[in-house]
């Protein structure tokens, strides 16, 4: 009788899931934007019943930025917690801090931001874009719209100083001039900004491309402005910037500014004109989707699929369950690569308008397939088509 | 176990070793598993602006930022280089390659596959050492000949003799002094350079 007994107990039990988003530090807004993303898709699901009617349960721990403590909670989530699989992480070095804890415990990791590829981990599914998916698309871009020459800033770690020497790599191919490469502190405060961003008014390229990421680079978009540099004729070209960031500069002083993102909220697809409405309903007027909430919140439905299909959180079953689904997400079909456990998207040029919204400029006609290490990469046919 | 086995098991326990990483849970795994393959370890944070003296082996982390592994990592050391690497990217394995490491661990790190790393980095750093030796004792060769041959000339020119009897000279000359044979022929070459300097050469010339 004992085994009916768990058995029962099993059934209404909730699947535990773990959610490690930063909500302080420098990566809080667009961090949290993840969690809101997640949070609104836990509660659809749950709402509509859960998965084979058990309902998803979060367990959220807020490492604050700390590299440290993204391990310490990811181990503490995979020990302690019962959980098997998270959602979180938003950069590569906190990417790379938990990696080699969900690798010893076999978890699985969902994690939806934008990187610069040369990764592969079985324990991972990758659902953000790679450079094949935007940093192509907006050099092409650039080159063809703006000028040849670029001037490439960044926050210094990884993932900036691989952006831009794919970006030096194809301005150049295209005799196009990188004008300067310049790093700073990830937390770098606003008078190095300053000092900074003279220099590029000096320069005067024909665009900039900013892999700054979180504070700084909002402090970047208002220094910019501060300093007289008008983006209409000078823009500052980015893969990261969101609505809700571009809220908090202003959207006034950004009216201009390029992104190359797989989503901006004015895709126009029933999915997103659902989730825009959601996103605003559920986080209040001032909340905006934008594409680090649409990501979060795409994959953890594509998540349910998958646990719908295997029935299991063992992470073997989720893997070979979600290599057969695609979701229809906001930003369109999104399905998981066999090869590379990283997703087809389709890659978009947003400009700024005035009114905090992008105005998309250019879209691939279909999703592209992810290519993390680059093994198509040909310069010479990367034009948009 | 053969003898060759032994030999590398016993050159373990000696080994000095020294692992610079920033401390936490990477560094734990590495030095734990380096104290258990019976090596003395040394863990060493931040770079040191001159490689650790008394070491046989350095275990270094090849910094994402690219700002802290320091300069004397891509130069000739008398240790054996072993990079630790996070990120498998270009831009990582550029700053990589320009490291003069002979082995390379990329994270997570596990015990295994530590000390085949190490065991595999020491013999390949051991024999380019060899072959480097080799090269420069051959180059050496390569000098003395074109010194000697410039000598023996000098002897055939002033002294009529043929070749063979003027490297024999040579060779007398160095026997008796007890130096090298190049030597001789070095004397012979700057002392005609002289005299020709001075315009004495014609003097002596048959």
């Amino acid at each position: 009788m004992a085994s009916t007994k768990s058995e029962i107990q099993l059934q209404n039990e909730a699947w535990r899931v773990g959610v490690l988003y930063s909500r302080s530090g420098i990566t809080s807004v667009t961090e949290s934007e993840h969690f809101f993303g997640t949070a609104l898709a836990i509660e659809e699901i749950n709402a509509a019943g859960g998965i084979l009617g058990r309902p998803l349960e979060p367990v959220a721990l807020d490492p604050k930025g700390d590299l440290d403590e993204y391990r310490r909670l990811a181990n503490q989530l995979l020990s302690h917690e019962d959980v098997n699989v998270i959602f979180g992480c938003s950069t590569s070095s906190s990417r790379k801090a938990v990696l080699p804890v969900i690798e010893r415990r076999n978890g699985l990791l969902w994690y939806c931001s934008l990187y610069e590829g040369f990764e592969y981990s079985p324990n991972i599914i990758y659902t953000g874009a790679v450079p094949n998916q935007n940093s192509f698309q907006l050099a092409a871009y650039l080159l063809r719209n703006r000028g040849k020459r670029i001037y490439l800033i960044g926050s210094d770690y990884i993932y900036p100083r691989e952006s831009n020497r794919i970006m030096r790599n194809i301005v150049e191919q295209h005799n196009g001039e990188i004008v300067d490469e310049v790093y700073l502190p990830i937390d770098v405060e606003s008078e190095a900004i300053t000092l900074a961003t003279r220099k590029i008014k000096e320069a005067a390229p024909d665009a900039v491309f900013s892999t700054i990421i979180g504070r700084p680079s909002r402090d970047f978009y208002r220094i910019y402005h501060e300093l007289g540099l008008d983006p209409q004729k000078m823009p500052v070209a980015s893969l990261t910037l969101g609505e809700t960031e571009m809220r908090l500069i202003g959207p006034a002083i950004c009216k201009g500014h390029i992104v190359s993102a797989t989503y901006f909220n004015t895709v126009r697809t029933a999915e997103n004109e659902k989730f825009v409405t959601s996103y605003s309903q559920r986080f209040g007027r001032e909340a905006v989707a934008s594409a680090w909430g649409q990501a979060a919140y795409s994959q953890v439905h594509l998540f349910a699929q998958a646990l719908e299909r295997a029935g299991s959180m063992d992470t073997q079953k989720l893997i070979e369950a979600v290599l057969n689904e695609h979701v229809l997400a906001p930003e369109g079909s999104v399905e998981i690569d066999s090869e590379n456990h990283h997703s087809w998207l389709k890659p978009r040029i947003g400009i700024a308008c005035e009114d905090g919204s992008f105005n998309i400029v250019w879209q691939a006609k279909e999703p592209v397939k992810p290519d993390p290490y680059l093994t198509t990469y040909e310069f010479a046919d990367f034009w948009l088509d | 176990m053969s003898i060759n086995v032994h030999r590398l098991f016993d050159d373990l326990r000696h080994l000095r070793v020294a692992v610079i990483h920033p401390p936490g849970e990477d560094r734990d795994i590495l030095i734990d598993q380096i104290k258990r393959i019976g090596c003395k370890v040394k863990w060493i944070w931040p770079f040191t602006s001159a490689p650790p003296r008394d070491t046989d082996v350095i275990f270094f982390l090849v910094d994402r930022d690219q700002n802290a592994t320091a300069d004397w990592c891509s130069t000739e050391t008398e240790a054996v280089l072993i990079a630790l690497i996070e990120y498998e990217n270009p831009t990582v394995l550029n700053a990589l390659l320009e490291t003069n490491a002979h082995g390379v661990i990329a994270k997570p790190f596990r015990a295994l596959g530590i000390l085949s790393t190490l065991i595999l980095a020491r013999s390949s750093s051991g024999y380019e050492k060899r072959l480097h030796n080799k090269v420069k004792k051959l180059e050496d060769t390569l000098r003395s000949r074109r010194e000697i041959e410039k000598a023996i000339g000098i002897l055939v020119d002033r002294k009529g003799v043929s070749s063979n009897e003027a490297y024999e000279m040579i060779r007398r000359q160095a026997t008796s002094q007890r130096i090298p044979v190049v030597q001789v022929a070095l004397s012979l070459i700057q002392a005609t350079e002289a005299l020709e300097k001075l315009g004495l050469m014609d003097i002596g010339k048959k």
